[in-house]
């Protein structure tokens, strides 16, 4: 919402007519000498070799995963294979042009493109560098495999070997794989050579590449970003986003000079099938795919389809979008045509077309295609076409017996220990870069660092009185805190969501930010919850750390795979190569009903791979921030609306100025009490407050209140020694009661101290129904009066207590019979 | 309209009975005077009249239940009608009142009944009680049976507060003895060897000794009438200074006279007269000169009285009974003889009527017919003594003669020290001696 760009109704209620630009198909026009020219007869013969690998590659798949059987060698292969048998032109030529710098980011038949660009790499790379990266890498697990052989002509022959082992060895899910075996067929690539995390959900590179485009853009890093996903992504809600997302005006509006835009291409391989739905006259309507550039902005994304089933052609086609995105005029988007012989996976019996058509794309087979293109124009044989063929098995073979050998490639044993290392990086990074942060102004300058080092940093006054919550340090200023004191160490710092600038953030933490940080490290993202994370994924694997936020806990629906799919998991599925330093904000609302008033914190804690935490008090909210962004992995950051305008009401020396941090996973006491243990989670800390304050008054019970702050990880052992004391544990939290992460805690607290227990853990979550109006809540949210009743008619009977709710183990029945 | 049977209360003392048997089923045709089943008390068993004529609706409670008095046990009236609303509650606190802080949503009103009811009673039915993990632990590291324990949390779950209460009141127990406790794991005695009455490692292998769980055949809860002993006996006990002083009475003239009525004719009214009746017919005339054997004893404070409540102790199936002859002291022998077989047969048939049970001054008990010579009888709180009658042996007598063998009845009068002095009581004993041994001419007196 800048107030630069006007919105004028003499222009927008203007009559005229809309033009589109033409869109080009297939324009390529081969010219020998020109190609000799650019590429040598090398490079020309190396792009048939290339195929000639990833062609023998897929088959010896396909071979294993039908028959059993490859070169003599048996193996039974249990997990998937997507194969790109037919393809191999597009990944070739694609790559051929890419630097190192220049990253891709694939699907789940992404082999021929991890390996063409693996290749391409190898053949840019010093020999030198080839070594150190192929030693270092997993400490020269795949090194060492590959190296024993010493059959290798030179570094680069090594290096093509070290790609293909490690690779088959990482579908085989060995430990000597590219991530250990932890990606796996569908999720293998190779980040040293650019090729980047391959996915298993359709569509699903589309924001992440976009993301690491955004990296580059902010940081002005060198290279081009693409995301090969296929024609069926082109449905995909999320794909939609990141076309959106990369398309904003403000890159080139508000961002300022030397920006331009994510240097981005989506590149849909398309092969016209997104498993069996035919793109192009059943599951869409484009008939064209590169079509539809011409909806998202005024360049139409550039858009054109490429011939690919002439490497030369894509080759051609990236070169001439690279300069466009160089010049900041991206992004872009290509309909790079091919087709799969193999069927989706092996299961596929090609129902959906015909042998017909499988033989015309067969007689115009890219690799026999460019084969013959080659020895029509002398320079290749057909004596050297065969000795090409047999290298390439030879290759194949070779690599494949030893990823198979268990002696040679054994698998990990996943004990805890090993997994919590890949999980979690637990780093703790100040700064990804070293150079200075771009701000608009010193931090001691900012206006509302001024205004609120006049606030009461300690909610009460010596008298016991609160403040009012003008004069108060609250738990939103808390927040803005520690956010803008990482913004001013870490340059790589960036933060988004929608009304993040201007308006400060719906619920004002953002507020005295827009005057501190540029647009490229604060700005608005479009209502694209499902962009605004994966962008943020992308942006934190490339190596940068992001902050965004989904304004509303409801909205996490709408961003689902980014946060469980994507966020969660690529920290461990690359075996800890990759790190997370992504902090998703997620508001837990009130008031709004239904869709606006939930606590999904449960949805979080089921999802290996995120943290989850949710702070209560301003002091916690400011140190637990601090904890987030100072580390490297992605950390679920849950914030209650009922309390972002609490002071700090435990601490008595008040909110600290300075920086520190909270324990990870560690709940805190808020009061002491030896007769009954209270946890809560969020902002049910104060209704049990309040439920402490009568059992104090009325029942002469002490109840030791522990806010358990974080949901994942979580160290139980204050708990259980709360519960040692007083055997009586009470769960609260907003989130209904069930499924509730409560219902989790009650289970794991039985596990670790049954003995202890002088009654069951008792959750008390808001009830199973819809969030009701704002008027009605009070009969959905725990009140401090459930509370005691539950204590009363579960756990232990209160001499003389009248219920005024029903909180007993027959209604507890009757509700689950009903489903509410 | 559908009416309820309500159990009566059986006597003052009586605060709930089990229901033993039921003798008409549900839809049976009843009825007024019917009877519909039999419950048993601390000290009998009625059987509960129909005090209304119909079908019989509904029974509330099962055979084996522990019912309070005034509850309702079942319902009669026509066929079809409605009875819901006499079923009891299953508590027995006043229903709580129906306001509260906000008007609660539609889900909840069609289901009422269950926030009506504050399930911090145990269903009375239900013997199955939980005991939480926790308290569980606590007892078992301080040597409690969980057995006894009454539970004070939810459903009547034993929970921690009520080990706690236990430890309170009971004996400590040595280190050693909680180290054997947790290897042994048997039930320990209320009552400890040690200093101060501490529970000795000693005492606690002897306990698990006495009761070897390999040997155990069958377990029977106590229940009933013999539940009732059971506490009872246990209170006495714990709860006075029980001294019992014996002696023996010349027996010659009771024998003599005894043999005397026997003899005679069969219809005789005397011919029944029995030695028990004898010597009870002597502690009456006695008992006025002794006031304080025929006293009681509430809250450290002792009730004298002018008329005497006699009970005595009648063995049955069930177990022990002890009817009261009421105002004794106006009977003369041949109708306390009648009152005493009247009451005991009341007992033996299950007919004793709760008016026969009223509380009694002083008891008599008589295991002498069993050839016992000597034994402790156990006070009947709050009464302050209790006789024990013996059997009847030769005893040597020094006479001018020299030595002679005259027959002797046993006596063993228990009393409560902390009223009644050795003094008070031998001089007690020692007139009933005297009496007994004259007995002839007490009897015509």
């Amino acid at each position: 919402m800048p107030k630069s760009i006007l919105i004028d109704p003499a222009d927008v209620r203007k009559a005229g007519i809309l033009k589109l630009r033409d869109i080009p198909l297939n324009q390529y026009k081969p010219d020998f000498s020109r190609e000799v020219k650019k590429y040598g007869i090398e490079g020309l013969r190396r792009i048939l070799m290339d195929m000639l690998i990833i062609r023998e590659f897929e088959y010896a798949l396909n071979k294993i995963k039908t028959e059993g059987v490859y070169q003599g060698v048996k193996y039974n292969h249990k997990g998937p294979a997507h194969l790109s048998l037919g393809q191999e032109a597009a990944a070739v030529g694609q790559a051929l042009t890419l630097d190192r710098n220049d990253l891709i980011f694939g699907s789940h038949r992404s082999h021929g493109e991890i390996l063409a660009k693996s290749f391409s790499a190898i053949v840019k790379t010093s020999e030198s560098d080839l070594i150190e990266i192929m030693k270092t890498y997993l400490d020269g697990a795949i090194f060492k495999v590959v190296e024993k052989d010493g059959s290798h002509s030179d570094i680069k022959d090594l290096a093509y070997d070290f790609i293909l082992y490690g690779m088959l060895a990482e579908i085989f899910a060995k430990v000597t794989g590219f991530h250990r075996g932890l990606g796996g067929s569908m999720h293998a690539f190779f980040a040293p050579f650019g090729s980047m995390p391959n996915n298993a959900i359709v569509g699903g590179s589309a924001d992440i590449a976009l993301g690491a485009a955004l990296y580059k853009l902010v940081n002005k890093k060198d290279g081009i970003v693409i995301s090969n996903i296929g024609d069926g992504a082109s449905a995909c809600g999320p794909t939609w986003e990141a076309l959106a997302f990369a398309s904003m005006d403000q890159y080139k509006t508000l961002w300022g000079k030397g920006f331009g835009a994510p240097p981005v291409i989506f590149n849909y391989f398309n092969n016209f099938y997104g498993m069996g739905g035919q793109t192009v006259g059943e599951t869409m309507g484009f008939n064209t795919l590169a079509r539809i550039g011409a909806g998202v902005n005024s360049d139409q994304l550039h858009a054109e389809r490429v011939d690919g089933y002439n490497p030369l052609a894509v080759a051609d086609a990236v070169e001439r979008k690279r300069k466009i995105l160089q010049e900041g005029r991206g992004p872009v988007l290509l309909d790079t045509i091919t087709y799969r012989y193999s069927g989706h996976s092996p299961s596929d019996a090609s129902s959906y077309r015909t042998k017909e058509e499988l033989e015309l794309w067969e007689k115009n087979d890219a690799v026999n295609e460019y084969a013959r293109y080659l020895i029509k124009h002398d320079v290749l044989s057909q004596e050297e076409l065969l000795a090409f063929k047999e290298t390439a098995r030879n290759k194949i073979a070779g690599n494949f017996a030893k990823a198979v050998d268990m002696a040679v490639s054994p698998r990990e044993a996943l004990h805890s220990e090993y997994i919590a290392g890949v999980m979690f990086s637990n780093q703790k990074i100040e700064k990804f870069e070293n150079r200075e942060p771009e701000v608009l102004l010193p931090l001691e300058e900012n206006s509302r660092l001024k205004s609120l080092a006049k606030k009461e940093r300690y909610a009460y006054d010596r008298s016991g009185k609160l403040y009012s919550k003008n004069k108060m340090f609250l738990l939103r200023d808390a927040l803005f805190e520690a956010i803008i004191h990482r913004a001013y160490i870490d340059p790589t710092l960036v933060i988004y969501g929608e009304e993040n600038r201007d308006w400060g953030g719906a619920f004002a933490v953002y507020r005295g930010l827009t005057e501190a940080l540029p647009y490229h490290r604060l700005f608005n993202a479009p209502i694209a919850e499902g962009a605004i994370v994966g962008t943020a994924v992308g942006y934190a694997l490339s190596g940068g750390r992001a902050l965004v936020e989904l304004m509303y806990n409801d909205f996490l629906g709408r961003a689902g795979d980014e946060v469980f799919n994507q966020m969660a998991k690529w920290q461990s599925m690359s075996a800890g190569v990759l790190r997370m330093p992504l902090v998703l904000r997620i508001s837990v609302g009130n008031k709004y009903g239904a869709q606006h008033s939930q606590d999904w914190s449960a949805m979080l804690a089921h999802i290996p791979g995120l943290k989850v935490m949710f702070p209560a008090t301003p002091y916690d909210a400011k140190g637990m921030m601090n904890l987030a962004l100072s580390g490297t992995d992605p950390v679920v950051f849950l914030e209650s609306q009922k309390i972002y305008d609490v002071g700090e009401m435990f601490h008595t020396e008040g909110v600290p100025e300075g920086y520190y941090e909270i324990e990870e996973g560690q709940p805190v006491i808020r009061t002491t009490g030896k007769d009954i243990t209270i946890v809560t989670i969020g902002a049910a800390l104060y209704a049990a407050l309040d439920a402490a304050e009568v059992l104090r008054e009325q029942y002469d019970l002490e109840a030791e209140i522990i806010d358990a702050r974080f949901i994942n990880p979580l160290n139980y052992d204050l708990i259980v020694d709360s519960l040692k004391k007083t055997g009586k544990i009470v769960l609260v939290s907003d989130a209904v009661e069930r499924g509730s992460f409560l219902n989790t805690m009650a289970a794991q607290i039985t596990q670790l101290a049954f003995d202890e227990l002088d009654g069951p853990p008792v959750v008390v979550g808001s009830r199973n129904w819809i969030t009701p109006a704002a008027e009605l809540e009070n009969m959905f949210f725990p009140q401090k009066e459930w509370i005691i009743d539950a204590i009363h008619e579960r756990l232990l009977p209160l001499p003389g207590h009248r219920v005024s709710t029903n909180q007993s183990i027959e209604e507890l029945k009757y509700r689950n019979k009903k489903g509410v | 309209m559908a009416k309820a049977v309500i159990l009566p209360r059986q006597g003052n003392t009586v605060e709930s009975c089990i229901l033993l048997s039921w003798r008409k089923k549900k839809g049976d045709k009843i009825k007024k005077g019917d009877i519909l089943c039999e419950v048993e008390t601390d000290k009998a068993v009625f059987e509960i009249e129909a005090e209304e004529e119909g079908t019989l609706l509904e029974l509330f409670f099962e055979e084996g239940d522990d019912i309070p008095v005034l509850t309702h046990i079942a319902a009669i009236g026509e066929e079809g009608e409605d009875y819901e609303n006499l079923r009891p509650a299953q508590t027995d606190i006043p229903e709580q009142p129906q306001e509260s802080p906000v008007n609660l949503p539609a889900p909840e009103t069609g289901h009422k009944e269950s926030e009506e009811k504050i399930p911090v009673t145990e269903k009375t039915s239900n013997n199955r009680r939980g005991v939480s993990p926790r308290a569980r632990q606590l007892a078992k590291k301080h040597g409690i049976s969980l057995s006894g324990i009454q539970g004070s949390g939810p459903m009547g779950r034993v929970i921690e507060r009520d080990v706690l209460n236990v430890m309170q009141i009971r004996q400590p127990l040595t280190p050693a003895a909680r180290e054997a406790v947790l290897v042994t794991d048997a039930p320990l005695p209320a009552e400890g060897s040690g200093l101060g009455g501490r529970i000795t490692r000693q005492d606690v292998l002897s306990s698990s000794q006495a009761e070897p769980e390999k040997d155990i055949v069958r377990e029977e809860p106590l229940k009933g009438v013999r539940k009732i002993i059971s506490e009872r006996m246990l209170a006495s006990l714990q709860n006075s200074a029980q001294l019992t002083l014996h002696r023996s009475a010349d027996a010659s003239a009771l024998l003599a006279l005894r043999a005397g009525f026997k003899k005679s004719a069969l219809n005789h009214p005397f011919a029944s007269v029995n030695i028990n009746d004898l010597v009870m017919f002597a502690v009456i005339k006695i008992l006025p000169n002794h006031p304080v054997i025929n006293s009681l004893l509430n809250d450290y404070t002792v009730k004298y009285y002018k008329n005497i409540h006699l009970g005595f102790a009648v063995d049955t199936k069930r177990g022990l009974i002890v009817p009261t002859v009421k105002n004794a002291q106006n009977f003369d022998l041949l109708s306390l003889s009648k009152e005493i077989k009247r009451l005991t047969e009341a007992c033996r048939n299950n007919r004793i009527h709760k008016e026969d049970l009223s509380p009694a001054t002083f008891t008599v008990t008589n295991l002498g017919s069993f050839g016992i010579e000597s034994f402790t009888p156990v006070l009947n709180l709050p009464q302050n003594a209790i006789l024990g009658l013996n059997a009847i042996h030769l005893k040597p007598v020094q006479t001018e003669a020299g030595v002679e063998f005259t027959p002797h009845i046993g006596l063993s009068l228990t009393i409560n020290h902390q009223v009644i002095d050795g003094a008070a009581g031998t001089g007690f004993l020692q007139e009933l001696a005297e009496a007994i041994k004259n007995i002839n001419i007490l009897v015509a007196i």
